[in-house]
């Protein structure tokens, strides 16, 4: 597959695009990109309609500036899905249902170690339980694209109906296919790499990590669930849940980590 | 205790969990929660960065030596959502800020507050 890509690229610009049809083909590509970031802002000032994001196009339009609610305590020490507050806790037990292994793991973590000290990125579910960060949600046909201000990471969850592709290597982010029940977005992912960690302090995972979130809209409030299965860390699946506040006014921040950081030793 | 005054105190609580800085990027281990320092003195520096701005302080000991304090706070699109800008600190100006000091001594704290020489608190 990685030979398809890196031999294919070259063949492709040489063969079949010689300057005047690359001249052309680069100025469509430009108004293309245009007509999709124009449409993608249009749709994100009008979160209250439906925009079609799914085949029916009856979806509930998820669009606009999400922030964590209620507001957490920040500050504090590190985040732990351990010891959450409020909705965060775990449904089923307020203990995580680790492994022997996996505990031993998280209780002798270095919290200096994290991933994100690095300047690497959390990946789901951490992102989305980051506590004093917004994110984006801009919702196009065929995709859900969610920008989150920390690390200025981005996720695509393809609603197409494309599926997860069979031969997948590893990523941060993995691979996230949605779709609509009702009017809830159900995002499946697989396909992470085993570098991230869940949570602050150095929850890891392997890369038979899947996620099952669930995003549904309520007037000016996103609720938010994420159900965990790792058979190499966790004896069950579990599930936070999460609330997050329109902020209709906001904007995204630049967040460039490498910019002063002090934690890479 | 009447439900007035209930109200009143958990919105402050309400109020100091919104103020507080942002630490999402790294651990907090470092940091000794159990106590906050003060410390008075002038900027010398602040560096509006990610992933987090630092705001740097000399301060006269109690020996009279003049020591630098380094405050480490949130990231600018943080800081901004609760009323700061780059411009807020410039070297000179008098400051007295509070934070959670590291463990190993260094004269660097987790920033919680500070307050300029008009009263303003951030």
């Amino acid at each position: 597959m990685s030979d398809l890509r890196t031999s294919g690229r070259g063949n492709y610009k040489t063969e079949l695009f010689p300057k005047s049809r690359r001249l052309a083909c680069f100025a469509c590509c430009l108004l293309g990109l245009f007509g999709l970031t124009t449409a993608m802002f249009a749709q994100s000032s009008t979160p209250s309609k439906a925009s079609g994001a799914n085949a029916g196009g009856s979806a509930p339009d998820l669009s606009g500036i999400w922030m964590t609610t209620p507001p957490r305590r920040l500050g504090g020490p590190t985040d732990s899905l351990l010891d959450p507050p409020d909705k965060r806790k775990p449904d089923s037990a307020t203990v995580v249902p680790f492994l022997p292994e996996a505990e031993a793991r998280y209780k002798s973590a270095n919290e200096n170690d994290s991933p994100t000290a690095h300047c690497l990125p959390p990946a789901v579910p951490g992102l989305m339980l980051a506590p004093v960060y917004p994110m984006a949600i801009l919702q196009t046909p065929g995709k859900v694209v969610v920008i989150h201000e920390f690390m200025n990471t981005v996720r695509w969850i393809y609603t197409d109906g494309q599926g997860h592709p069979k031969d997948l290597d590893p990523t941060w982010m993995g691979n996230s296919i949605g779709k609509w029940e009702g009017d809830t977005l159900v995002v499946d992912t697989i396909g992470f790499n085993d570098k991230s960690w869940l949570d602050g302090r150095g929850m890891t995972h392997s890369e038979e990590l899947h996620t099952v979130e669930r995003f549904h809209r309520r007037g000016t409030v996103l609720e938010y669930s994420v159900t965990i299965e790792d058979p190499k860390t966790f004896s069950k699946p579990w599930t936070v849940h999460m609330d997050y506040e329109s902020k209709p006014d906001w904007k995204i921040a630049e967040y460039w980590c490498a910019e002063n950081n002090r934690d890479v030793k | 205790m009447e439900i007035r005054k209930l109200v009143a105190l958990l919105a402050v609580f309400v109020s100091l969990l919104a103020w507080m800085p942002a630490f999402a990027h790294h651990g907090t281990a470092n940091y000794d929660f159990q106590h906050e320092v003060t410390v008075e003195g002038v900027v010398k520096d602040f560096q509006w960065s990610s992933p987090h701005s630092w705001i740097y302080v000399t301060v006269t000991n109690d020996k009279g030596e003049k020591e630098d304090w380094g405050g480490e706070t949130g990231s600018p699109g943080t800081l901004t959502r609760r009323g700061w800008t780059s411009h807020l600190f410039k070297p000179g100006d008098k400051v007295k800020m509070s934070g959670h000091a590291a463990k190993d001594g260094t004269k660097v704290m987790m920033l919680m507050k500070i307050q300029t020489a008009d009263g303003k608190e951030f």
